[in-house]
């Protein structure tokens, strides 16, 4: 009887054990991830259209499209631009815009919520915005040609 | 033989004794020995002495081994009580408490590595946009999606935005 007691016991403190070092190795595999300090953001520049002279929409644009077409008026939808831009925490990137002008983007804090960033749109808008992964956040960045262009930033990391 | 029945016999007629009582003798020498125990009163009373002094041998060997079993086996329960009482003092709770607290700890863990791990909801579109500045231009923040946040800058100040039919932009 005190036999079984003891073994028990022992069982016990075997399974606390072993949850405490798992929840300690899973934080420290994520604490040590070498990439956890690095937001890659995916950026699209589009060209929204009133007419359909550009042929509909782009087939990359696709995704995109489906998430403006409910709220903005065009007709069609081609991209300008399309890059990964890859940053440290506090870096800034830049991606040019047709006209000229330039899109700066600096991620400052990111946590489970997603990255704080701080991005630029020259001419048009600035902005503060805490996105969570994929999470697309569309500028818009005012009249181009017959148009309008749009930006896409969404963060692309390894959680 | 030297025992004290026959310590007054002649150490044949003491084996012969012994022989006849255990049996042992043949059937003529048993004869023989029967016709002088009618002969010898002595003889019969050292036969009588050597009977009942191995009666009280197997009666005192039976009480012995029912007095000694029934000691043991009224003490076996007592005993096995005596030791339970002597663990449990030795650990208090402990032995009930081992699975029940295993269980928790196991629940624990899990709870909190389930809320360490499982991503916050999708905030909505005014708290994804945190702070915003469009100059003199009106700007108008939307959320067409759980996974998207339109920010669209709508043309000079004052100036509402002009919709279509549909309520597009």
């Amino acid at each position: 009887m005190g036999r079984s007691s003891g073994v028990r016991a022992r069982i016990a403190i075997a399974i606390a054990l072993a949850g405490s070092a798992a929840v300690l190795a899973v934080r420290t595999v994520h604490a040590q991830s070498p990439g956890s300090n690095r937001v890659p953001v995916n950026v699209m520049v589009v060209h929204t259209c009133e007419s359909e002279r550009d042929g509909g929409v782009d087939p990359r644009a696709r995704d995109l499209d489906e998430k403006l077409k409910k709220q903005l008026r065009y007709k069609s939808m081609r991209v300008i631009q399309q890059e990964r831009v890859d940053l440290e925490m506090n870096q800034v990137g830049t991606v040019h815009l047709p006209d000229g002008r330039k899109v700066r983007m600096r991620p400052i804090h990111k946590d489970t919520r997603g990255v704080l960033m701080a991005v630029d749109v020259q001419g048009a808008v600035k902005l503060d915005a805490r996105a969570p992964n994929h999470h697309k956040v569309v500028i818009g960045a005012g009249e181009y040609e017959d148009g309008n262009l749009a930006v896409s930033i969404e963060p692309d990391y390894n959680e | 033989m030297s025992d004290p029945t026959t310590r007054n016999l002649p150490a044949r007629t003491a084996l012969l004794l012994h022989a006849y009582r255990d049996g042992e003798l043949s059937r003529f020498a048993r004869w023989r020995f029967e016709r002088r125990l009618r002969r010898s009163p002595e003889l019969r009373r050292e036969l009588s002495a050597l009977s009942r002094i191995g009666e009280w041998v197997r009666e005192s060997h039976a009480e012995e081994g029912i007095d000694l079993w029934d000691a043991i086996a009224l003490r076996l329960p007592a005993l096995d009580a005596r030791r339970a009482e002597a663990g449990a003092a030795r650990r208090p709770g402990i032995g009930w408490l081992a699975w029940p607290g295993a269980v928790a700890t196991a629940a624990a863990a899990a709870v909190f590595a389930f809320q360490w791990h499982t991503p916050t909801a999708v905030p909505k579109a005014a708290r994804v946009v945190r702070w915003l500045d469009s100059g003199p231009r009106d700007v108008m923040v939307l959320e067409p999606a759980p996974d998207t946040t339109i920010v669209w800058v709508i043309g000079p100040p004052g100036r509402r935005p002009p919709r279509g039919e549909d309520g597009k932009v």
